[in-house]
């Protein structure tokens, strides 16, 4: 009995013991659930907005998209300028443990100063660029030298197919793609696209799991321009024989169509690759057709006798004395280049005299000669869309000696660029307007609407009747009696002049008879013309004549380019010379059939009864 | 309280799908871009001239070897410089006793 109330006792104490134990418990438990509620309502509701905000910033990424910069195509659709990726290199300093061992590594795989690159990796900063728009060769290797603390990003690069051709023209971009010289800095507004964003949230590992959301980038508008790859091709070829040849300093052609002003050529030597800038300065890049002052010399005198005819202070039939070579102009002698007596203005511009273009000159007078200059553009820039464009320079009458009335007349003491003067001859070209010269003919939307671009109307500068009879004069210069029959096309009426300019010395401020330009300017077809040519030839060893330097380049590059836009020939060509090949059929002459072609095209022609026809070359 | 866990996968899943498509988009205008300046880097004409004149032994047409020719609406050109030829070679033959 005493043993069962003992360990009924016993019984009791144990589930005392364990009903508090269990009591303990669900204390100890309520209260971690009350912990943990208060930590739910406190993270869920007390500072929820915060949280989240913090789990957004870590989660979320916002992508910044560059907008791609626009193609530039030149007037046939062929892709002169357009991006594409490429590799850039960067490294993570704070990553990086031995940064010296690291830096001589990478030194040998991107050539570039050890130095650098190990003062770049021992910053403390969290981002630093080793080395940008690289092969993807050169990646690969600096990735395998790097480890966890080099990283490789795209970046958008600009490239130019047809590297050096009309490189000064279509200019070039910086690192950031950002315009920095010809059509790339004018248009770089245009070219250049927006930025557009993107917000992505992203794994642990930093995969972009979602895209919440984004500003689509604006890619840059395309441009068109006036320039055909093919007559630049030539062009750019025929300079380059022009260098080698005559050893010239430099080199300078330009054509435009003169009733609109489009510009379908601009060649200048010496040239640049735009995809290797490196160790190059700005005078090999500069647009000297636009940049450059010349004194224009004879090229001048159509200009001005242009001038005269519209004040009627000269006739067509008028007679002028040349005074056999030789005149004195304010104490000072003038020369013509042989002597000359009784010539007409047209025997004038045919002969290149100076002496009866500075009469003409003196008959307009100094404000009236001035007047027509300034009309005709000179003093001022053309407004071509490019930038750095040169005014020229034409002093006012006030600031003109008594000899520079002459001198004006006869293209000196003015200081004009290639451009000016071919926009000059575009007025005489196309029966007296003046036009604006211009690159760019329209701008392409992404979207693919092409927007022409518009440009100020052209104005008349002086009458019809006028620009066609100086056009005739013109066409005189190319005769075999006048100095630029080197110039003339077998199948071509070519009107245009030559000009041999003397350059002033730097050291003596004087002309010096051995330092020339040397320039033809024209236009062709003369009746109805395609384009206005100039080509510019600086400084050339031995004879510089304008005559014998230029007119041959133009020859060459209007003949070519003539050929490539079908003209049709406007003068009769030269019977072919036709040679037998295959022996004579025999000796009497019977009767004859007519000749049908391969095509089936009858009448063509008759052969004789019993032959065959035969097979003949054209030479 | 599972349909917020699947949904919420499926996102994940169609995430990662779009992200991938995205960057083989990226990738294949790339190519396209790319291929469109090796194109265009290999009709410059100074390659062109290159491979004519010194693998192909080719030469510049010499005057008188092009001639054009007015274009007349419903003729071939073909057949055309062809009679123009045929015509100069029977006239050049009557010439010659």
């Amino acid at each position: 009995m005493k043993k069962r109330t003992q360990w009924r006792c016993n019984e009791e104490q144990a589930t005392r013991r364990f009903r508090r134990r269990l009591a303990a418990v669900g204390v100890l438990m309520g209260g971690m659930a009350a912990v943990i509620g208060w930590r739910l309502v406190d993270l869920q509701v007390v500072h929820a907005a915060q949280l989240a905000k913090r789990a957004e910033r870590q989660q979320e990424r916002l992508v910044p998209m560059e907008g791609e910069r626009g193609t530039i195509y030149d007037r046939q659709g062929r892709v002169l300028a357009m991006n594409s990726e490429m590799p850039s290199i960067f490294a993570v300093p704070n990553a990086i443990e031995e940064p010296k061992v690291l830096g001589a590594e990478l030194a040998a795989v991107l050539g570039r100063p050890k130095a650098e690159l190990v003062k770049r990796l021992s910053t403390d900063r969290a981002f630093v660029w080793l080395d940008r728009q690289v092969s993807p060769a050169r990646a690969r290797q600096a990735l395998a030298v790097g480890g966890e603390g080099i990283g490789v990003i795209p970046e958008s690069h600009r490239f130019y197919p047809k590297r050096s051709l009309m490189a000064h023209l279509i200019g070039f971009t910086g690192l950031d793609n950002e315009g920095l010289e010809g059509i790339e800095l004018r248009y770089d507004p245009v070219l250049r696209g927006e930025r557009g964003w993107r917000l992505v949230e992203r794994d642990a590992a930093g995969r972009v799991v979602l895209s919440k959301g984004s500003g689509a980038p604006k890619r840059g508008d395309d441009l068109r321009l006036t320039v055909d790859e093919v007559i630049q091709y030539e062009t750019e070829q025929v300079l380059d024989s022009v260098i080698q040849e005559t050893q010239a300093s430099s080199a300078i052609a330009i054509m435009m169509e003169p009733s609109t002003g489009a510009i379908l050529a601009m060649a200048v030597r010496p040239e640049f690759n735009p995809n290797r800038l490196a160790g190059l300065d700005a005078g090999q890049w500069r647009n000297r057709s636009i940049t450059d002052l010349y004194e224009p010399g004879s090229t001048m005198k159509p200009v001005m006798l242009a001038g005269a005819f519209e004040e009627k202070a000269i006739k067509p039939d008028d007679l002028i004395d040349c005074e056999q070579g030789r005149m004195m102009v304010a104490n000072k002698p003038l020369h013509d280049h042989e002597p000359f007596g009784l010539l007409t203005p047209g025997e004038i511009i045919q002969h290149s005299s100076n002496i009866g273009a500075a009469k003409i000159g003196m008959r307009l007078g100094a404000e009236r000669l001035h007047n027509w200059l300034t009309t005709f553009g000179f003093g001022r820039p053309t407004g071509i869309d490019l930038k750095g464009e040169a005014s020229g320079l034409l002093r006012p009458v006030s600031q003109w000696s008594g000899r520079s009335v002459a001198s004006h007349a006869i293209g000196q003491e003015v200081g004009v660029t290639p451009l000016q003067l071919v926009t000059a001859y575009a007025a005489l070209a196309n029966g007296g307007w003046l036009v604006r010269p211009h690159l760019v003919e329209a701008v392409i939307s992404p979207d693919g609407t092409s927007q022409p671009e518009l440009y100020p109307p052209r104005r008349r500068v002086i009458s019809e009747q006028t620009a066609r009879r100086v056009r005739d004069i013109l066409t005189s210069v190319t005769t075999p009696e006048g100095t630029g029959a080197q110039a003339a096309l077998a199948d071509f009426r070519v009107a245009g002049k030559t000009g041999t300019a003397q350059k002033v010395n730097p050291g003596t401020h004087r002309y010096d008879p051995q330092s020339v330009v040397g320039s033809f300017i024209g236009f062709v077809p003369a009746e109805s013309p395609k384009f206005v040519l100039l080509v510019v030839v600086d400084d050339p060893r031995g004879p510089g004549w304008g005559g014998t330097v230029a007119a041959p380049a133009f020859r060459q590059i209007a003949d070519a380019t003539l050929h490539y836009m079908g003209v049709i020939p406007s003068l009769t060509p030269p019977a072919p010379k036709l040679v037998r090949t295959t022996p004579r059929a025999p000796a009497e002459r019977p009767r004859r059939l007519p000749i049908v072609t391969a095509a089936g095209e009858p009448n063509v022609g008759t052969r004789p009864e019993g032959t065959q026809t035969v097979a003949m070359r054209i030479e | 309280m599972m349909v917020a866990v699947w949904e919420r996968s499926e996102v994940v899943s169609l995430g990662y799908e779009v992200g991938q498509l995205r960057k083989s988009r990226d990738m294949e205008q790339q190519r396209h871009r790319a291929l469109i300046l090796e194109s265009a880097s290999l009709a410059s004409l100074d390659r062109i001239e290159r491979l004519a004149s010194v693998q192909l032994g080719m030469t510049t047409a010499k005057r008188g070897q092009i001639q054009l020719v007015p274009e007349q609406p419903g003729v071939n050109p073909a057949a055309m410089v062809a009679a123009l030829h045929l015509r100069l070679q029977v006239a050049k033959a009557e010439e010659t006793p």
